[in-house]
């Protein structure tokens, strides 16, 4: 009987612990990043044939197709600057100086991957699109009502996620001594 | 006492194990990765330009690029690759059955606008070696890594009204089964 027992609690405890950790890092992502600047995380080997397990069952679960590392390189924030969730019931501005590279973008998205919708079109920024200021850094507003400058609107309640890609971009590389500090600081401002 | 300590270490470490191996066994068996998203959308051997919205077919688009998508099967031969890429920017990637990327170009590879590369199967190397051509430009050559896969074109789209010629253009890439020379003896 205490055998039996002991059986039954180690095969439990096997499958509990092995079966958990599985589920939770293919849904989470491990909860370390190689590059993590402010709120924005990035795996540079996500998009190369040297990507770790956890970054091809991630990939695989979310049945998306990694954006190759000789492409871009996709930073991606899914909480504020103070780590609140983002969240689609609030508004957020977003400011910061990108580092170099040949073209970046900024998109929204449901946690699922569809892309968040603002006035019928996905909510896409680039840098052909933006409208930028002499002498200050960039600004992007993510809001319910209209702001002047650069503004995107959000609807609906939920959580999402932010997508910021730089492509051509040398960060993650031997070359890039020091990576940057900040890339877009993401500030929440009111909710409702 | 020792047996329940015991007991803990053994659970521990089989989870472990039990951990590893589900973790591998994620990309062959999970439902709705890219390829499969990609089969839905998609025919073997033909670029399909994928439609602006929607996340069905392929999640966490960037929505400023327009894409198309081939998917391959090596079974029966090598396959080509042929994209126009404009110089705004464009890339062509190469990805395997599970959706990781192992080739990748960009526009900036491009010789007159358009790229040209031949993905072959580990078995057809040799017989690739052999036919190679004389005269033209030197052909690209990549092994793919699984004997199926897709290649996506995206093309950088600056605004709204870029996108209809674009999404021509990628339409216009192919992925044809590569022209076999016949060898004489």
């Amino acid at each position: 009987m205490r055998l039996m027992l002991a059986v039954i609690l180690v095969f439990g405890l096997a499958a509990g612990l092995g079966l958990g950790a599985t589920w939770w890092t293919v849904a989470h992502g491990l909860p370390v990043a190689r590059l993590a600047i402010g709120p924005w995380r990035a795996e540079p080997d996500a998009g190369t044939l040297a990507a770790d397990p956890y970054e091809r069952a991630g990939a695989a679960r979310r049945g998306e197709a990694p954006l190759a590392y000789g492409d871009g390189l996709p930073f991606t924030a899914e909480t504020d600057d103070s780590g609140r969730p983002l969240d689609l019931a609030c508004d957020y501005a977003l400011e910061g100086r990108l580092p170099n590279a040949r073209l970046w973008s900024l998109a929204a998205f449901q946690p699922s991957g569809k892309p968040i919708e603002s006035q019928g079109e996905p909510i896409g920024l680039n840098s052909a699109n933006v409208v930028r200021t002499d002498d200050a850094p960039l600004r992007i507003a993510l809001s319910r009502d209209a702001r002047p400058g650069n503004w995107q609107q959000l609807g609906g309640a939920g959580p999402f996620v932010l997508r910021l890609t730089l492509y051509d971009t040398t960060i993650g590389t031997p070359l890039d001594r020091a990576d940057p500090d900040v890339l877009l600081a993401i500030r929440r401002e009111g909710c409702r | 006492m020792m047996r329940l300590l015991y007991a803990l270490a053994l659970g521990l470490t089989l989870g472990g194990l039990v951990h590893i191996a589900t973790l591998f066994a994620v990309p062959l068996m999970a439902p709705g990765s890219a390829y499969d998203r990609l089969a839905a959308a998609t025919p073997v051997g033909r670029f399909a330009v994928l439609p602006d919205a929607g996340a069905e077919t392929l999640p966490f688009r960037d929505p400023s690029f327009v894409m198309a998508a081939c998917r391959y099967d090596l079974a029966d031969g090598p396959v080509t690759i042929r994209a126009s890429l404009p110089s705004t920017y464009g890339s062509v990637t190469v990805h395997n059955r599970y959706g990781q990327p192992f080739y990748a170009l960009t526009d900036k590879a491009a010789t007159n606008g358009a790229v040209e590369v031949t993905v072959l199967s580990r078995d057809d190397v040799a017989a690739a070696e052999v036919e190679d051509a004389p005269e033209g430009r030197p052909a690209l050559r990549i092994v793919s890594p699984t004997p199926t896969g897709f290649v996506l074109v995206r093309l950088f789209a600056s605004g709204p009204s870029a996108r209809p010629a674009l999404r021509h253009l990628a339409g216009k890439a192919s992925c044809e089964r590569a022209a076999t020379r016949q060898i004489s003896p």
